[in-house]
């Protein structure tokens, strides 16, 4: 896991060192030659910055080391660079951020030895008149900075992040610190590390992982290699001795995972799916994380991604996808620690069996007939579980994940039981079936029953008399609507539930009905439901007096799919009418 | 000459081998770890003044890895031992191991409950090759061998052995002859493993100081093969084995 983590690192060329590491920056305040402050910017897209790959950094125990407020280097928040702060901010909090102003000016100041332009930067910042037109330049901003802003600088139109002048400096600024994390690596036992198997000394505290708030982690970051408290030691083992990793080692995987986060990284509601792969993709199309959270929808008539790519692999145009591996671990966090829920590994063409495998399971005919329903996002086949996606508990989603992740997994019965009590609610409700949600019951069948007989679309030859029982309702239904027209609450709304439960009790009943709508419908049409539901009922050997929870799902299906068909049957003929009618027209 | 081979199949409903870097919210191996394994046999046969350990030789995967997540409410704190024996000697009233209770009350975020994550195995069962490795030349190893023949074959432990955690029992079959059931065909690159705890080369008691050790363990048709723990593929934390 970890240990994948820092192979990947080596593969893709992710070198750090500690006391550096890659940030963004949204804002950068612009400094002239006569050390004045000549504007504030802002970077990248305005939502998420501009990245710098080699940062100065302290960890947050370097930070409060030894009893003194520090700031950090060449990139801090707007609070503490432009000393800009909230009106509302105490007067500890305006003290607090003083100190670490005055400590920022401090550190460009002793640096400007080795980067001598970064003698005006200290220069600018430390004029009250200048941070005035700072101030000024902010307030005058739309939309307006937030004091927690990221912030850098830009002296004379380079940005001093992406100059090297300053490295060694900072190197021996930091081993030089007072109580700094290179300070607590002295007079310490060697261990192995668990990570590389190397002799290493311990690193007391390891790197946070940020970017998990969304997913029950802290703003700060979170650990994931953490032994705060005493229940979590052992053998007389202090803190990370626990788990020994040296510092670099540590620094290493945290910065790869973050970059991870930041890159290729898809939510799960309460966890996040962090993916890379063994080698880096010749084509960012070829990303079937990506496509399994937003799936793209073939032209008519073409296959899906994966299977397009899968057939590239049979005919050998796509050697590249052969040898290469995929890894994906999905985590959340808890009390600022990282909480590892699930890790896959495997080959790439697995993954690609496995996703398209999902794709084909999940496929189904759309509710109005005629063409099959796009693709469903892996959240819309979640959420259409549950009137709430917040509502999902953590296990069903996991559940599914490893699901969609593994075409020899079955559906799990909670996600099947949830699916069809949403089914039933929604035909008796009139709601629009949702396509991912009967996708999944027909997955279900497919997957648990090895059921071959369930198609895309309407099969009337599946043997389950459940399946044309369900037909037969979504037929009675039609019929009731060809004799009456709009009645309010129909056969269906009235006995679908009761039908799919107990269809014996019930279609002797609709079946007497039925008599009555095909006498009012008369000629033709009557005829032609006549032999629908004769062909139906011939389809079944016996009805079936209760019906479970799968022939439900099963019941659900043949009524799905029957009123699809009604209705793709129903435009055909509209169409063959309005071609009549027209041609008719051209006649006269 | 290697002494004998003992084969030992074991089941149990849930396992947890937990990684050191993922102990605190657990996340098992998939497959259970020699130190583990050791332990297993040493539940049904371990005398300390025999001055032996169970070296294990391989084992075999027989049910693929299947992961369950668990959560529980733990405490954050321990009761130190030094503490207790002032209560014995009645010099310190005795405080309680507090199982709940916010900072306010508590006064420290160190103390109280916290839920943890335990992403343990399921249905586990694997058939551990091991056999017992001397640490005296003269030892009576053909009478140590019956012994645990005797004791294993007779379902005879001095406690149950478990799974990585006490709360997850291990039962245990002896093999005696060649068993049907194939491995499960994976082959898994595990990175590097823990191997013990303990410094298997000294007889340990309760007071031993840990020594991590680590091997690279690769399952391979479901078997993984495990080093001797003299040998240089294990890792150890002494410095007669450091590069």
């Amino acid at each position: 896991m970890l240990n994948e983590v820092l192979a990947h690192a080596e593969r893709a060329g992710i070198k750090t060192e500690p006391g550096f590491s890659v940030k963004s920056a949204k804002w950068a305040i612009v400094i002239g030659k006569q050390a004045e402050i000549t504007g504030l910017i802002s970077l990248g897209d305005g939502q998420n910055g501009l990245e710098f790959g080699c940062c100065p950094d302290l960890s947050p125990s370097e930070m409060i080391a030894g009893s003194l407020t520090r700031s950090q280097f060449l990139i801090e928040s707007l609070a503490v660079v432009a000393f800009y702060y909230k009106e509302k901010a105490d007067e500890k909090e305006i003290e607090k951020y003083r100190i670490k102003h005055d400590y920022f000016i401090g550190l460009l100041a002793q640096a400007a030895s080795d980067c001598p332009e970064l003698a005006r930067a200290a220069a600018a910042l430390n004029s009250s008149e200048e941070l005035q037109k700072l101030a000024n330049f902010i307030n005058n901003n739309q939309p307006k900075p937030k004091p927690t802003d990221s912030v850098t600088l830009l002296i004379e139109d380079s940005f001093p992040l992406h100059s090297t002048t300053w490295h060694d400096w900072w190197r021996n600024h930091r081993a030089g610190g007072n109580g700094n994390d290179v300070d607590k690596t002295q007079n310490k036992d060697l261990m192995r590390c668990v990570l590389t198997g190397n002799t290493i000394v311990p690193v007391d505290t390891h790197p946070k992982i940020k970017g998990l708030s969304s997913v029950g982690g802290l703003g700060m970051g979170d650990v994931f290699i953490g032994f705060d408290k005493e229940a979590f030691q052992s053998y007389g083992l202090d803190k990370s001795a626990n788990a020994a990793t040296d510092e670099v080692t540590a620094k290493i995987y945290a910065e790869t995972f973050n970059q991870l986060i930041n890159r290729q990284s898809i939510r799960l509601i309460n966890g996040l799916a962090v993916y890379w792969f063994g080698r880096e993709l010749a084509n960012p199309d070829d990303d079937l994380f990506a496509e399994l959270e937003s799936p793209t929808e073939p032209p008519a008539g073409q296959s899906t991604r994966p299977k397009a790519m899968l057939n590239a692999i049979n005919d050998g145009q796509r050697p590249d996808l052969l040898e290469n591996y995929y890894y994906v671990m999905t985590v959340s966090g808890q009390s600022g620690r990282v909480m590892v829920r699930d890790w896959q590994q495997g080959r790439l063409t697995e993954l690609l069996e496995n996703v398209n495998a999902w794709f084909d399971d999940l496929q189904i005919i759309a509710r109005d007939g005629g063409q099959l329903a796009p693709p469903s996002k892996f959240l819309a086949v979640v959420g259409s579980l549950v009137r709430d996606l917040k509502d999902v508990p953590a296990p069903l989603i996991n559940d599914l994940w490893r699901t969609a992740l593994n075409k020899n997994k079955p559906v799990s019965n909670s996600a099947f039981a949830q699916a069809l009590m949403a089914t039933r609610k929604a035909v008796i409700n009139e709601e629009a079936q949702n396509h991912a949600r009967m996708g999944l019951l027909k997955a279900y069948h497919i997957r648990n029953k090895g059921d071959c007989y369930m198609n895309t679309q309407l099969n009337p030859g599946h043997p389950s008399p459940a399946y044309q029982c369900g037909r037969l309702l979504a037929v009675l239904a039609d019929l009731q609507y060809a004799a009456l027209g709009d009645v309010g609450a129909g056969v269906v709304q009235r006995y679908y539930t009761a039908t799919s439960q107990a269809p014996a009790l019930r279609i002797g009943q609709l079946m007497s009905n039925a008599k009555n709508h095909l006498n009012k419908v008369g000629g033709g049409l009557a005829f032609e439901f006549e032999n629908r539901i004769g062909e139906i009922m011939s389809a079944m050997t016996q009805i079936p007096k209760t019906l479970d929870l799968e022939q439900q799902s099963l019941f659900a299906l043949g009524y799905y799919q029957q009123l699809a068909d009604n209705r793709a049957r129903m435009a055909e003929n509209k169409a063959k009418k309005q071609a009549k009618q027209n041609q008719a027209d051209g006649e006269k | 000459m290697k002494n004998k081979v003992h084969c030992l199949e074991v089941w149990g409903d849930l396992a947890c081998f937990s990684r050191p870097e993922m102990k605190v919210e657990r996340y098992s191996y998939p497959i259970i770890t020699p130190s583990a394994a050791r332990g297993i046999f040493d539940a049904i046969y371990f005398k300390k003044e025999y001055d032996f350990y169970w070296q294990i030789e391989s084992i075999e995967l027989l049910k693929p890895p299947k992961y369950i997540a668990l959560r529980r409410n733990e405490v954050k704190d321990k009761i130190s031992a030094s503490e207790v024996q002032k209560w014995m000697k009645g010099t310190k009233a005795i405080t309680p191991l507090w199982a709940d209770g916010t900072r306010d009350e508590l006064g420290t975020d160190q103390k109280g409950r916290t839920q943890r994550q335990t992403m343990a195995l399921k249905n586990v069962r694997y058939r551990i090759h091991a056999r017992i490795h001397s640490r005296d030349a003269k030892a009576n190893l053909n009478a140590m061998n019956a012994q645990f023949e005797r004791r294993a074959s007779q379902g005879k432990c001095f406690y149950q052995p478990y799974f990585g955690c006490r709360e997850f029992p291990a039962f245990f079959e002896l093999v005696q002859d060649d068993s049907e059931t194939m491995p499960v065909d994976i082959d898994l690159d595990l990175g590097w493993m823990l191997y013990d705890v303990f410094d298997l080369s000294r007889a340990n008691d309760a007071q031993a100081k840990p020594a991590i050790s680590v091997f690279h363990a690769q399952l391979k048709s479901g078997v993984m093969q495990v080093p001797d723990y003299e040998s240089e593929a294990v890792r150890k934390t002494e410095n007669d084995n450091v590069e």
